[in-house]
């Protein structure tokens, strides 16, 4: 009710976010997206942003509820992350401002925003480390 | 008809005080205030492409009963003040009450959870 005085929709469920990366152009049917997770990174009164992992990727999905999109806007190929074996992503984590964190990726030409409440006491690095690895090596 | 026209003279037209204004015609030009300062926010918005002042979105066809709504509660709140005696009914109070409820309620309503981010992620 507040959402709607305030003139936005509800954010999308955990279900949904995950089934926005069909959308995405690399997407193929082989990515077991019964098995995907999706992380809660960002979120402010108007965008949530996630990563999803499947079996092949890593998609970032943003939730906009001022503009109504809901899509992935990028995604990273299992090979470009696991090398040897091992998850190679090489994160680093900074300060943006009081409540957001910006996380870098060493490897890659991006980086993204966090917001800091959604990971108290844990690491935003740990969660999406131990994510890729259970998608791209134990599965 | 009687009560729209007695409103329209509290809030623009008539004397600012006068003994036959009642808490529902109080109530009705509170409620105008309450439109027209959303609807000027809405305008402002849509003309410079910059976020609402009032921390409000506007996106399709729901902007027209959020804008309504806005008015009403201002009505609501004019007729609760004046119910209760915190507002005496002259224009003065019904543009405090009418402007003051849409530019505070909304930035109470957006600050209730002070931990999420206030930055924005580009779309491209």
């Amino acid at each position: 009710m507040l959402n709607y005085l305030l003139g936005r929709r509800d954010f999308h469920a955990r279900k949904k976010i995950i089934n926005a990366v069909k959308s995405f152009d690399k997407y193929n049917e082989s990515e077991l997206l019964d098995n995907a997770s999706a992380l809660l990174i960002f979120k402010s009164d108007i965008q949530q942003c996630w990563l999803v992992f499947t079996s092949q990727r890593m998609y970032f999905v943003i939730d906009d509820t001022e503009k109504g999109i809901l899509k992935a806007l990028w995604a990273r190929d299992k090979e470009n992350i696991i090398v040897d074996g091992r998850v190679a992503l090489h994160l680093k984590e900074e300060k943006y401002s009081k409540e957001t964190g910006r996380l870098l990726f060493g490897n890659m030409n991006n980086s993204l925003m966090y917001t800091h409440s959604l990971f108290n006491g844990v690491s935003i690095s740990g969660a999406i480390i131990n994510l890729a690895q259970k998608h791209f090596i134990d599965e | 008809m009687e009560l729209l026209e007695l409103a329209m003279d509290l809030a623009i037209l008539g004397d600012s005080e006068h003994q036959s204004y009642t808490p529902i015609v109080f109530a009705c030009s509170s409620a105008f205030y309450g439109i027209l300062m959303v609807l000027l926010d809405f305008c402002t918005c849509k003309a410079t492409q910059k976020p609402s002042f009032l921390k409000l979105s506007y996106s399709g066809l729901a902007s027209i009963s959020m804008i309504f709504l806005w008015g009403v509660g201002a009505g609501l709140a004019g007729l609760l003040g004046t119910g209760v005696g915190i507002f005496e009914i002259s224009r003065t109070a019904c543009i405090f009450v009418g402007a003051g409820w849409p530019v505070v309620l909304p930035r109470l309503i957006a600050s209730a959870n002070s931990e999420l981010s206030t930055e924005k992620v580009p779309m491209e």
